[in-house]
């Protein structure tokens, strides 16, 4: 911040010819560099899917007919209705594991006790594969959306509350002295120093958290056959490659754009507001 | 050089820490103050058997090499950690914990990075019941008073550190607190920065009549701003000495009479142990200054 406003100066008073020594980068030249590389990548790797689809016996479909399908597919609703129903139900699977985990996140990150109780069992639950509990929950639950839902919960809560409580700890102690000095206590001392303190590591557990709710509803989707998990199975009965690939073409577009657009520039404003670095965005 | 108007007449010339006397109008006192900690080699103390008196309006510097205990003091002062042993009072009240009364500024600056300046004065005065009008122009009152008043709406981080200190000061100052406690509130910056907030610290202590607790380990600092000169000792912690300060203001650390009473303060830092409990007299001018021990063992 500094270091760009001082190079933008003009070199003060009678500095002359010595102004810019670094010529700055415009802006296009930066998103060049940003969108070539991946721009290359894409190019390289589709060839490589058309020389495969292009071997005699292989039931790969290529490039063109896969997106041929997908485009026929999200105009004729098909794949939007059902993709729509898997993300009504991730909206609600994430936004009630966000709750639980970010409470609980911010139970362990304040109270010792609980912390040295939950936590190590969090971590574990965290590396635990969320599919494991599909059976469970349809045993319990029977085969319907509530199951479903449950799964995605389970499945995200575990990192949510451990971003959060790690987001918490590692707040500087002497912020939370200084709120005290100014006379902070209990609630306002959560909702006005803590959780604003913490927001940015919340959202780097909310961001894991959104990944790991969409892999388990997509597990359980295609387990139950619900949503998207319907629209497979009928894709795999009919033998329809191209059907397949058009769906895993859809859920990656929107793994991304969600990652991409919401949580990475959340995240970026956020850092960028405090002053903090902002590492590893990509777009 | 008379004695400073400014320094309560009361105790300009007489013995104070841990001689047992008690004054009216004191501000803080600490008696016996004793404080362990837990190191790999067993409990040691990290204050022990600290007494000192400061009076209302007095600005008290406290110096002592790292270890000695003068920030875990400032601590204790604050609230923020409870004496093993011995009598903290503050206007004749327990310490029991943080409070508005006893604002702090540390040594980072500790404002928070998700309010804007103005929101950070703002913070404390929300706090104490100030509606957001009142508060507004409390803060810019005194953002204006430390000279910032074009930067209510800067982030903190677009803040050179120089101005975080003085956004800091005014957050504390704001909330009208009767001690201010500094703990090195100036030593990651700059030499220049620091001069200017030297002088604008003792405009402001002139200005408010604040009691000030300024915890340094630069000796020149501790006699440019302080009243008194409060020289501690590393293992244990201990009040080492008192050193009065009677030199007129605004001083500036280039002072002669500022550098020669500095010089009889490093003295105590350094030689202590051959000092310990005797009275030094130190002479900066023609006029002796007077300067009494501290809590002799």
């Amino acid at each position: 911040m500094t270091t760009a406003s001082t190079a933008r100066r003009p070199g003060g008073a009678g500095a002359g010819g010595e102004e810019r020594i670094v010529a700055p980068r415009t802006r296009s030249s930066r998103t060049a560099s940003v969108l070539v590389p991946p721009l290359v990548t894409a190019i390289v790797g589709l060839i490589g899917w058309q020389l495969l689809s292009a071997r005699d016996g292989t039931s790969l479909t290529g490039p063109v007919t896969t997106f041929r399908t997908l485009l026929e597919l999200t105009f004729n609703g098909q794949l939007a209705s059902d993709l729509g129903r898997t993300l009504v139900l991730m909206g609600i699977g994430f936004t009630g594991s966000a709750i639980a985990g970010v409470l609980i996140g911010l139970v362990l990150g304040s109270k010792s006790l609980a912390d040295r109780g939950l936590s190590p069992y969090l971590v574990g639950l965290q590396s635990l594969p969320s599919a494991v509990w599909i059976p469970l929950a349809v045993i319990i639950g029977g085969t319907n959306v509530t199951s479903v839902i449950a799964v995605t919960v389970l499945g995200a809560i575990p990192s949510i509350a451990i971003g959060t409580r790690d987001a918490v700890h590692t707040i500087p102690p002497l912020i939370i002295r200084a709120a005290q000095t100014l006379g902070a206590r209990g609630r306002t001392m959560m909702t006005r120093v803590v959780i604003p303190a913490a927001l940015p590591g919340i959202v780097d557990g909310l961001q894991h958290g959104w990944a790991f709710a969409f892999r388990s509803l997509i597990a359980a989707e295609l387990i139950l056959g619900t949503g998207i998990g319907a629209f497979l199975g009928v894709a795999k009965k009919e033998d329809r490659v191209d059907k397949v690939l058009s769906v895993v073409i859809a859920v990656l577009i929107v793994g991304l754009v969600v990652d991409r657009l919401g949580f990475a520039r959340i995240r970026r404003t956020l850092r960028r507001r405090r002053g903090m670095p902002v590492v590893g965005d990509l777009l | 050089m008379s004695a400073q108007p400014l320094t309560p007449a009361a105790l300009a010339h007489q013995p104070h820490a841990g001689d047992g006397q008690v004054y009216d109008d004191v501000a803080l006192h600490l008696h016996d103050v004793s404080r362990y900690y837990a190191g790999t080699t067993g409990r040691g103390h990290a204050l022990d058997n600290v007494s000192l008196d400061i009076a209302c309006g007095e600005f008290v510097c406290i110096v002592g090499p790292s270890g000695c205990g003068k920030s875990t003091l400032l601590d204790i002062l604050a609230g923020h950690q409870q004496p093993d042993g011995g009598e903290v009072l503050a206007h004749g009240e327990r310490i029991d914990g943080p409070s508005r009364r006893r604002m702090v500024v540390f040594q980072e600056h500790a404002l928070f990075p998700w309010l804007n300046v103005i929101e950070n004065v703002e913070f404390g005065l929300h706090r104490a019941g100030h509606d957001q009008v009142t508060a507004r122009r409390i803060a810019h009152d005194w953002l204006e008073r430390v000279h910032l008043p074009d930067v209510a709406t800067a982030r903190v981080h677009e803040l050179s550190g120089g101005m975080k200190q003085r956004v800091a000061l005014a957050r504390a100052l704001s909330l009208d607190p009767e001690v201010l406690l500094m703990d090195e509130p100036f030593a990651a910056l700059d030499a220049q920065t620091r001069d200017h907030l030297h002088a604008e610290v003792q405009e402001l202590w002139q200005d408010t009549g604040k009691t000030i607790v300024f915890v340094t380990h630069n000796v020149r600092e501790a006699v440019v701003l302080g009243d008194r000169v409060a020289v501690m000792a590393a293992k244990p912690g201990r009040m080492r000495a008192v050193v009065n300060v009677p030199l007129p203001r605004t001083r500036l650390l280039e002072d002669p009479e500022v550098v020669a009473l500095a010089r009889v303060v490093g003295h105590y830092l350094r030689d202590g142990a051959a000092l310990d409990g005797e009275v030094f007299d130190a002479t900066p001018r023609d006029e002796a200054a007077p300067i009494e021990t501290g809590d002799a063992p």
